[in-house]
């Protein structure tokens, strides 16, 4: 109950460790690229920035060696420019030369003689950083720097050099780096979430095996767990290979126990029959003393049952029956019964082999007690594969058990004789070990002997 | 007959004699497995009951020891556990049946008396022989259907007799098996006893039914008739 209070409100509670771990790595990854990305990119930037601002300082120093005063003492640039982009229109390239009131004098070809508003006035030899907008929508970044320039032997004239470009060179090569970035960086991230994924099998891979053997420990097939772990596995293992062996001495000791007081028990008891000897114990008393032998008897088989382990070799069951045949023959060697067995080689009982005598003998043993002459052993496999079973028939030709009674014949203590010698559980207890320790069916039904037919079916699996 | 009881439980074990030495058998007891195997192994036992859970040797080992001596008695294993795993082990190494503690004591007898006559080849309860009826439960003896009254060692001479119908049987054998090991013997007192026997048996001495082997011993003679 509480488990699933929490869980529902806390569904992170109810993750797996895989879905924790995954979305941790997930998570991690994501922020770490992306900040990754954050930086690596206006580092570029940076240098991007600083590239730019350097060519066009180179260009306005080139343009300065370029620029001759006429005698009136205006400007001339000595065409062609060395650099060709200044000579294409619309190359995004951009020069000129203007005074300080912002009157152009010179601009490159490129310009189309479009000549942006640039900025006039400013300390002079300090460079002016600006970004205009141009009338074509595209912005530009420009580098201005007003001088003083000399002509004649004392006039001077105020020029300012202006070199721009447009801002679409740096946004292009930006943009490519970030298109580059983010591939390196994406295939980066999906290489360590495989990485992560392929990691995690491998840690998960103890705790899988460790439930594998739990479950085997569960249906029986083992008793301990292996102890080939990784350290940090390794308490937790020992731990519940204690838990394990605490519980199966316990169970040994219960059983033990069991079987030892029903063992101790009974001797008392012989004693106390005999010695009711001749004139027989007060009826009331014998009935309790029948009570008790039936008590210990059913508790006894029950302490001695085993059930299935899958491990175990399977038993063959036509050896088997023909064992209980034979001790059968000799229990019954007066009465000269013939004891058929009709099993086709090879077929298997998968279980504990003392149970399958235990099975076999409690009823070949009520048949012969009630056949005439004659009881018979078979047995066949029916289905396949996974619902494939096995079916035991034992069959007598005695009176048979009326079908109203049938019911009643299988539970504990309902025999339909008081006189019959036996211990009146053989049935009950068959029934219990088939149906409950086996996962298997019995039925009583009609013989084609004529008596009682009754079958045992179990899983084959 | 001699029959070997091998039981460690004192009280039960006390019951099993007495039960069986009412009925005129003559016991000898072994409360150990040790025991048990030497008894077995070294007296003229012609049945044992032998309990398996025993304090020293478990009860199988003892009957295997017997039987790998070449002892062939018929052994009747008691055991407090009803598994059918150890009916069949136990039968398997050499029992000849079982019973399953708590028993009644007539339940013991019954199965005794079984198994004696079996070892004998008899398939019923009443020996017939000739003219003379044997009632092993009954213990009542008829010659030609007329009952004859036998004093208790006199009806387990008989007894003896009759289940080894057609043998040779020594004093000595006969000595062996009528007494038990602590009894005194007398082969006088046998061969008086014999002489009665005969003379109730056929007073007439015409059917002979006891024969004298001279230095070899006795024979009971007459034709077994199934029945």
């Amino acid at each position: 109950m509480d488990a699933l209070d929490n869980s529902s409100k806390h569904p992170l509670r109810s993750w797996s460790l895989r879905k924790r771990a995954l979305a941790v790595g997930f998570v991690t990854v994501a922020v770490f690229m992306v900040l990754t990305g954050m930086a690596l990119e206006r580092a570029f930037r940076e240098t991007v920035l600083a590239a730019s601002q350097e060519r066009l300082q180179a260009r306005i120093f080139m343009l300065m060696g370029r620029t001759e005063l006429d005698d009136a003492g205006r400007p001339f640039v000595i065409e062609p420019m060395p650099e060709p982009q200044l000579e294409i229109p619309e190359s995004g390239a951009f020069a000129a030369v203007s005074n300080f009131a912002g009157t152009v004098y010179w601009s490159s070809a490129s310009a189309l003689g479009t000549v942006p508003d640039l900025p006039g006035d400013g300390e002079l030899g300090e460079i002016i950083s600006s970004t205009i907008s141009l009338a074509n929508g595209q912005r530009m970044r420009t580098l201005s720097l007003p001088v003083y320039w000399e002509h004649g032997t004392d006039e001077v004239a105020g020029l300012v050099f202006h070199s721009g470009e447009s801002t679409r060179f740096v946004d292009d090569e930006l943009a490519r780096f970030r298109d580059r970035l983010q591939l390196w960086l994406g295939g980066a991230a999906l290489c360590l979430l495989i990485l992560q994924m392929l990691m995690l099998v491998w840690l998960m891979q103890p705790l899988r095996k460790v439930s594998q053997e739990l479950g085997l420990i569960e249906s029986g097939a083992r008793s301990r767990l292996d102890t080939h772990y990784p350290a940090e596995l390794l308490p937790l293992i020992s731990n519940l290979n204690g838990l394990l062996a605490v519980n199966r001495q316990r169970l040994e000791r219960y059983r033990h126990g069991l079987a030892d007081l029903a063992h101790s028990l009974k001797t008392p008891l012989a004693v106390i029959r005999a010695n009711s000897g001749d004139q027989g114990l007060n009826p009331a008393l014998q009935e309790q003393l029948e009570r008790i032998e039936a008590t210990i008897e059913y508790q006894l088989q029950r302490a001695g049952t085993f059930g299935r382990s899958p491990l175990a070799a399977p038993v063959d069951l036509p050896a088997t029956v023909n064992r209980v045949i034979e001790t059968l023959h000799k229990v019954y060697h007066a009465r000269a019964i013939t004891l058929r067995a009709d099993i086709p080689a090879g077929t298997q009982f998968v279980g504990d082999a003392a149970d399958l005598i235990e099975i076999l003998g409690n009823l070949g043993d009520n048949a012969c007690k009630w056949c005439k002459a004659c009881v018979q052993f078979s047995a066949s496999i029916i289905g396949d594969g996974e619902s494939a079973r096995l079916m035991l028939n034992i069959d007598d030709d005695g009176p048979g058990i009326p079908a109203e009674l049938r019911a009643r014949v299988l539970q504990r203590g309902g025999r339909l004789d008081a006189q019959t010698p036996g211990q009146g559980l053989g049935l009950a207890m068959v029934r219990e070990m088939v149906v409950e320790v086996y996962q298997g069916e019995i039925e009583l039904t009609t013989s084609p002997l004529g008596g009682a037919r009754i079958s045992c079916i179990f899983p084959c699996t | 007959m001699r029959i070997l009881v091998v039981e460690d439980e004192a009280a039960l074990q006390q019951q099993l004699v007495h039960a069986l030495e009412q009925v005129g058998w003559a016991v000898d007891r072994a409360s150990t497995g040790r025991d048990g195997l030497y008894m077995g192994n070294e007296y003229p036992v012609d049945l044992a009951i032998l309990d398996l859970g025993l304090p020293d040797i478990d009860g199988l080992e003892v009957m295997r020891g017997w039987r790998a001596e070449g002892r062939r008695f018929p052994v009747l294993i008691l055991t407090a556990r009803g598994r059918w795993n150890e009916k069949v082990t136990g039968l398997e190494a050499g029992a000849d049946d079982y019973l399953v503690k708590p028993f009644h004591i007539e339940e013991v007898l019954a199965r005794v008396r079984a198994l004696l006559r079996r070892a004998g080849g008899w398939a019923s309860a009443a020996l017939q022989a000739g003219n003379i009826r044997l009632d092993t439960v009954s213990q009542q003896v008829t010659v030609d259907a007329t009952h004859v009254p036998l004093t208790a060692f006199e009806y387990r001479l008989l007894e003896y007799l009759m289940l080894h119908a057609g043998e040779v049987i020594s004093k000595t054998t006969l000595t062996d098996h009528l007494y038990a090991e602590d009894n005194d013997r007398d082969s006088n007192v046998l061969e008086v006893l014999i002489g009665r026997l005969r003379r109730k048996l056929d007073p007439d001495g015409v059917y002979q039914p006891i024969e004298t082997l001279r230095g070899r011993g006795y024979r009971f003679g007459l034709e077994r008739r199934a029945g």
